[in-house]
C-alpha cells in the first residue's frame, strides 16, 4: 500500500516537471545531425579513394619488385648497397617530418572528433589500416628489399593518411562557417 | 512474446526514421521537457542535464531503426536517458550505492511523523534535491519514473534486496527532511 508521500508524489507527479531545456539545445542536436551526415558521406567516398591508391601501388610495386629481382646480380648488389644507405638516411629525415607533420593534424582532427564517438572510431580502423601496411613496409625496408620503392611506398602512405586528415579537418572547417553564416543570418 | 506497443506517435517516429528532421524535432518537443526533468532530478545541475539531454537525443536518432514498438517509444527514451546519467553520475564517482550500515529498526517505514507533514509539490522537491546522490537517484526511478525493483536492480547492477533497502531509507530520509523542514 503506497504511504501519504508516495500517494502525493503519484497524483502529482506532471508538478514536479517544472524546468524547461534551454532554447537553443534543439540546434545544438541538429547541428551535430548534420554533421554526422555531412562527414559519413565523404569519409566513404575517401577511403575507397584511398583503399585504390594503395591497391594501384602495391600492383606497381609488386611487378617492379619482380623485374628488380630477376636483374638482380653480386656486382649490382654491392653497388646498391650503398645507394640503399644512402636512401634509407634522406628516408629517416623524411619520415621524421611527415611523422610531425602528421601528429599535429591528427591533434587538431582529434579537437573536432573527440565529441564525436562514431567518427572518431571510423578513424582509428582507418589509420590503424595505413599503419599495418606501414610496418609491412618496414620490414621490407630491413629486409633490403627493392629500397626505392619500399620508401615511396612508406612516403605515399605518410600523405595518405595526411590527405585523410586535412580532409577531415576541411569538412569541419567548412560545417563551421556554414554554423557560423547561419548564426548570423539566425541574428 | 514481447507486447507490441500502438504508439501513439508511430507515424512521427517511422518518419523520423528516415531521417526527416521536421519529424525529429517533433519528437523533441513532445518528450524534450520530461526527460529533461528526469535528467535535471537525477544530476540537479542545468548545465549537466543540458548536455545528457543533447547526448540522449543524438543516440535515440541514431538508433531509432532499432525501435521496434516492443515499449512505448517515451519508455524507449527514458530508458536511454537514464542510462546517459547513470553512467555520467558513475564517471563522476557518485555514490550511487549507499552501503551505509543501517540497523534493521531504520528500515522500517517511519510512518508516526507523516501524518502531520503537510505535502507540497515546491517543498518536497526541494526535500529531493536535498537527498545524497544515491537516495535521490532511487527516488527518482521508483517512485517518479515508475521502475520496479527487479528493473532498478538491472539499471544500478545491484540486487532487488539492495534496490528495496535503499528505497526505504531514501524514502525514510526524505521524510525526515520535509519534517525539519516544517
Amino acid at each position: 500500500m503506497k504511504d501519504k508521500i508516495e500517494q502525493f508524489i503519484t497524483e502529482n507527479r506532471e508538478k514536479f516537471d517544472i524546468y524547461e531545456p534551454a532554447p537553443g539545445l534543439w540546434n545544438k542536436i541538429i547541428s551535430h545531425q548534420r554533421r554526422v551526415k555531412l562527414l559519413s558521406l565523404n569519409w566513404n567516398g575517401l577511403i575507397w579513394k584511398a583503399a585504390i591508391l594503395v591497391v594501384v601501388f602495391f600492383s606497381a610495386f609488386l611487378s617492379s619488385e619482380y623485374m628488380h629481382r630477376a636483374e638482380y646480380s653480386g656486382k649490382e648488389a654491392a653497388k646498391t648497397a650503398g645507394l640503399n644507405d644512402a636512401r634509407i638516411k634522406e628516408f629517416q629525415k623524411a619520415e621524421q617530418y611527415y611523422s610531425t607533420m602528421v601528429n599535429d593534424r591528427l591533434k587538431e582532427v582529434q579537437k573536432y572528433t573527440s565529441n564525436n564517438p562514431e567518427i572518431n572510431k571510423e578513424l582509428n580502423y582507418d589509420l590503424k589500416e595505413l599503419d599495418n601496411v606501414y610496418s609491412q613496409l618496414k620490414k621490407d625496408l630491413k629486409d633490403n628489399i627493392a629500397n626505392k620503392e619500399v620508401i615511396e611506398a612508406l612516403i605515399q602512405n605518410y600523405r595518405l593518411r595526411l590527405q585523410v586528415l586535412e580532409d577531415i579537418l576541411n569538412k569541419f572547417h567548412d560545417f563551421d562557417n556554414a554554423a557560423t553564416k547561419d548564426e548570423k543570418h539566425e541574428i | 512474446m514481447a507486447e507490441i506497443f500502438a504508439d501513439i506517435h508511430k507515424e512521427i517516429i517511422e518518419l523520423s526514421k528516415t531521417g526527416n528532421s521536421k519529424a525529429q524535432f517533433q519528437l523533441y518537443q513532445l518528450y524534450a521537457k520530461a526527460m529533461f526533468n528526469i535528467c535535471m532530478r537525477m544530476m540537479k545541475n542545468a548545465g549537466e542535464a543540458e548536455d545528457l539531454l543533447q547526448e540522449s537525443f543524438i543516440e535515440a536518432f541514431s538508433k531509432l531503426q532499432t525501435f521496434r514498438y516492443e515499449s512505448s517509444f517515451g519508455a524507449w527514451l527514458k530508458k536511454i536517458v537514464i542510462n546517459k546519467c547513470i553512467n555520467s553520475l558513475k564517471k563522476k564517482k557518485a555514490d550511487i550505492v549507499l552501503t551505509e550500515n543501517i540497523q534493521d529498526l531504520d528500515l522500517e517505514d517511519i510512518n508516526e511523523e507523516e501524518t502531520d507533514l503537510k505535502l507540497e509539490v515546491n517543498k518536497v522537491r526541494e526535500a529531493i534535491e536535498k537527498l545524497p546522490d544515491g537516495y535521490r537517484i532511487i527516488i527518482s526511478l521508483y517512485l517518479f519514473e515508475g521502475y520496479d525493483h527487479s528493473e532498478i536492480s538491472e539499471i544500478l547492477g545491484i540486487t532487488e534486496s539492495t534496490s528495496k533497502s535503499q528505497y526505504l531509507r531514501a524514502k525514510n530520509k526524505l521524510k525526515e527532511i520535509l519534517a525539519a523542514n516544517k
